[in-house]
């Protein structure tokens, strides 16, 4: 039976690393007693697989893994085992059957949202709703250049942000779409960042998994470039919210199977 | 939220951020200002080491159990993150709650191995204690040490308040006790504290000792300076291994520690008398915990920490009295739950090589043998009790089984070692590949036999018959792994073999360490503050800053390693009473010297004292 499992990932927990996190939850599933199906082989291991391995630092609060397993458990009693095993950082957020026949989330991966921030303040004589403007809401290109192990390629990066809006961390909510939870929880407000309520925050919708994989910092790096303004990688807050699927109907998030 | 000690900014700069937040699953809680004793429990390496010592998350447990004490670990920041901290002077802390170490009551450290001893003064250096224990204020943490380095404590001496001789189990109570006892009276003060530790058994104070010299540099007297402060000091033992507390709840890292999985103690001390072996001399008597108590820990032990593999902790698990029934029982219980087993330190025989097939892919392991010396002449000197016979039949029956990898553990500078000792090394490992091509038919081998032979040079340690012994400059040992290496070009199966060696240097420096008096602290010191540390990794080892070192500090460091010591010198271990007799080292070295072997404790008591523990094999019988 396939079950996907969506969690949070935030606290201190953001700075352990995606093969840490898998190896804690190979034990989390150990001791909640979830009966996993195991790979055949002389060193058999637990049918589990990410939907995207989350950066180190970044938080989460969707965030997605799907195992295999070998009896039906109740969802709910799941939860509530698999729970009382996690640390702070890490809570689990639902627990759902997926037909047999269904890809798994890694496969299915077609586009996550984010919200991001800068962590130590902001350039104030930036002016980003402008940037946005000139960036976003024009029907030009957006070339950037993406570096690979291998080579370099330029690239129009226009077509794989789904949606973009630009707001202020005091109305985060409104960058949201409706049905969103509130991310506040998950932000790591506490740990010395200066976050004003008048600071800029993105949203950021854009098109994730094997193929046309777009991350949050290409966006504002070619963001930057194009204000012609120092970019500073590790002055960005990034905050995942979702993962989707593409269907006929649009983007479904992986939480509905 | 827990707060952390580290901003996100350096969090984000240094590598494996995870070492430094805590939090792990397992991780005891508790309110910090709802306790009498905050004590902060440090192994002084990076925290992929010491998350994985046993002895440590023993005393966690044993002193977490106490409602009115919170322990919690610190451990060695790896030099990337010392020098932020040094360079923005942030103070070393806790992982628990992220507390600077200043705040606690005791900073106890573990002391595992001598090449640890620079980065005790790092954890004091960012922990922002003085170094030198006389230097302390009242409200510095009281700095303890323990584990095996204690039965040599002297070169690190200086920077201790206290050290602990013996197994924590047995009078860490008493200790915690007075404490809080003169804390709640109001009689607390440093000295006075210190004072009346000193008169517990098993508590050294060296600031209450006194040492003279010689005029060759040996010691005169090492006396207390107080009348009731006892002349000795006696190692303390704890006889009931099945109700001594264990760590049920082992703390489960997120980062991947070296040791990576349950570990289950399944005796102290060993019967084998080795004359190199400090552990099978400075945990005596042996002791064992029984098969019911082992079944049970190994049960909830997996069932509390969901890890995939469990491994024996022992100085050689084939003694185990009933090591069959242990084997048997883990292979079942581990077959059910999809648990791989490790076992280390079994000898090589038909029982250990079948359970070895069942647990491991024969095809990828490799079968370890630890001769540790080539010819027969040096084993009998050393009391391995293991015959070239002994070897040829394990290897024999491991090549039936499928095996085609075979590990060997040798040491080189051995007292009494000639070239013809050298050349055995190579000479045996030729044989035992010959052995495989006449065992093994062409149609059945997997390729060629590889048989790795690694030396390391060997350091007399103190409380062992060899503590006597001379050791050789860093020319010597390269010399005598070239003998080995070109010895091994001549063999006639060289192509199946493969040569190892240690780095020779570092090895010298541990011997002035283990045998090595109160004046080294100053070397130690001086080092440190020019750089030194992390000394046991390869890549930040200076040796020519450590000859700077002792040079600047008039020490020689010859005195401490090239001589061999009279059996009537002072050692600056002789105050600890171990319960081991002068006598019996003694006998020992001489029958080392004659290569004549000592039978092991099972067959006949040797009189080494221990029995006086009221415990062990000899006991019993």
């Amino acid at each position: 039976m396939k079950v996907r499992i969506r969690f949070t990932k935030s606290d201190a927990l953001r700075y352990v690393g995606h093969l840490d996190l898998l190896r804690f939850f190979q034990k989390a599933m150990r001791r909640a007693h979830v009966p996993m199906a195991f790979s055949e082989g002389f060193h058999p291991h637990q049918i589990m697989s990410f939907a995207s391995p989350l950066g180190v630092g970044i938080t989460s609060q969707g965030e997605y893994l799907d195992i295999e397993i070998t009896e039906q458990m109740d969802p709910s009693a799941a939860m509530e085992a698999l729970n009382a095993q996690m640390v702070e950082g890490v809570t689990i957020q639902s627990f759902t059957y997926l037909d047999d026949q269904a890809k798994n989330s890694m496969a299915s991966l077609a586009a996550a949202d984010y919200l991001v921030y800068f962590k130590r303040g902001l350039d104030k004589s930036l002016d980003y709703v402008d940037a946005y403007t000139q960036f976003y809401q024009t029907d030009g290109a957006i070339m950037v250049t993406k570096k690979t192990k291998k080579s370099e390629r330029e690239l129009d990066i226009r077509p794989l942000i789904l949606d973009m809006k630009v707001g202020t961390v005091g109305s985060m909510q409104d960058l949201l779409p409706a049905e969103y939870a509130d991310p506040t929880p998950y932000l790591p407000w506490e740990d010395g960042f200066c976050l004003n309520d008048s600071d800029v925050m993105f949203y950021l919708f854009l098109t994730s998994g094997s193929t046309d994989n777009l991350k949050p910092e290409l966006v504002m790096e070619a963001l930057h470039q194009k204000m012609g303004a120092d970019f500073d990688a590790a002055n960005l807050g990034i905050h995942r919210l979702d993962m989707f699927r593409a269907t006929e109907a649009g983007y479904q998030s992986l939480s509905k199977g | 939220m827990r707060k952390l000690a580290l901003s996100d900014e350096i969090l984000m700069q240094v590598d494996k951020a995870a070492r430094y937040i805590g939090n792990e699953f397992n991780s005891v809680k508790k309110d910090p200002s709802s306790v009498d004793i905050r004590f902060a429990m440090c192994f002084p390496d990076v925290y992929e080491i010491g998350m994985s010592h046993l002895g440590i998350q023993i005393l966690y447990e044993l002193f977490n159990r106490r409602e009115d004490t919170y322990c919690e670990r610190v451990y060695s920041p790896w030099p990337d993150l010392h020098a932020i901290m040094k360079e923005e002077q942030i103070p070393l802390f806790s992982l628990e709650s992220q507390t600077p170490i200043q705040e606690f009551d005791f900073l106890g450290i573990t002391l595992q191995y001598e090449m640890c001893y620079t980065n005790i003064l790092q954890v004091l250096d960012l922990s922002r204690i003085p170094l030198i224990a006389t230097d302390r204020r009242e409200s510095d943490p009281i700095v303890i040490g323990g584990g095996p380095c204690v039965y040599n404590p002297e070169p690190i001496a200086d920077f201790f308040d206290l050290f602990y001789i013996g197994e924590g189990e047995t009078v860490y109570s008493q200790l915690l006790d007075l404490y809080k006892e003169m804390k709640a009276s109001g009689t607390y003060a440093r000295a006075a504290f210190l004072h009346q530790a000193a008169l517990i058994p098993g508590i050294y104070v060296p600031s209450l000792y006194e040492v003279t010299y010689q005029e060759d540099g040996t010691l005169a007297s090492f006396t207390p300076i107080y009348e009731d402060v006892p002349a000795q000091v006696k190692r303390q033992v704890v006889m009931d291994l099945d109700h001594s507390p264990y760590p049920m709840k082992p703390v489960v890292p997120y980062v991947r520690a070296t040791q990576d999985r349950v570990v289950l103690e399944i005796q102290r001390g060993c019967i084998r008398g080795c004359r190199f072996c400090q552990a099978g001399m400075i945990y005596r008597p042996n002791r064992e915990k029984s098969l019911e108590v082992l079944e049970g820990y190994a049960i909830q032990m997996l069932e509390n920490t969901g890890y995939d593999e469990i491994s024996l902790s022992s100085l050689s698990s084939s003694d185990y009295h009933n090591i069959q029934g242990l084997v048997d029982f883990l292979i079942e219980e581990c077959k059910q739950r999809k648990i791989n087993i490790s076992l280390p330190s079994l000898r090589i025989d038909s029982f250990s090589l079948d359970v070895m097939s069942k647990v491991q892919d024969v095809n990828k392991s490799s079968i370890t043998f630890a001769p540790e010396a080539g010819s027969q002449r040096m084993r009998n000197t050393i009391n391995k009790g293991l015959t070239e016979e002994d070897i040829m039949n394990g290897a024999r029956l491991a090549f039936e089984g499928g095996w085609n990898k075979v590990k060997f553990y040798f040491m080189l500078g051995l007292p009494g070692e000639e070239e013809a000792d050298m050349r055995e090394i190579p000479e045996l490992s030729n044989r035992v590949a010959a052995l495989y091509y006449d065992t093994v038919p062409k149609e059945q081998r997997h390729g060629k036999c590889q048989i790795t032979m690694s030396t390391s040079f060997f350091v007399p340690k103190p409380w062992t018959p060899f503590q006597w012994a001379r050791m050789y400059p860093p020319e010597e040992y390269l010399r005598r792994a070239k003998i080995v290496n070109d010895t091994m070009k001549e063999q006639l199966n060289h192509k199946s073999l493969s040569y190892q060696w240690h780095q020779a240097d570092v090895t010298v420096l541990e011997g002035i360490f283990a045998r090595g008096d109160r004046r080294i602290a100053k070397a130690i010191q001086y080092a440190y503050e020019h750089g030194c540390f992390f000394d046991a990794w390869g890549e930040y080892f200076h040796y020519d800053k450590w000859l700077e070192a002792f040079a600047a500090c008039g020490i020689d460091p010859d005195f401490y390693t090239m001589r061999e010591r009279d059996i009537e010198e002072l050692l600056p271990w002789d105050f600890i009473d171990t319960g081991i007799r002068r006598e019996f080292l003694v006998h020992e070295w001489e029958q080392a010297k004659a290569a004549v072997v000592t039978p092991n404790c099972k067959m006949r008591c040797s009189g080494c004292g221990c029995k006086s523990f009221g415990g062990g094999i000899c006991y019993e019988s």
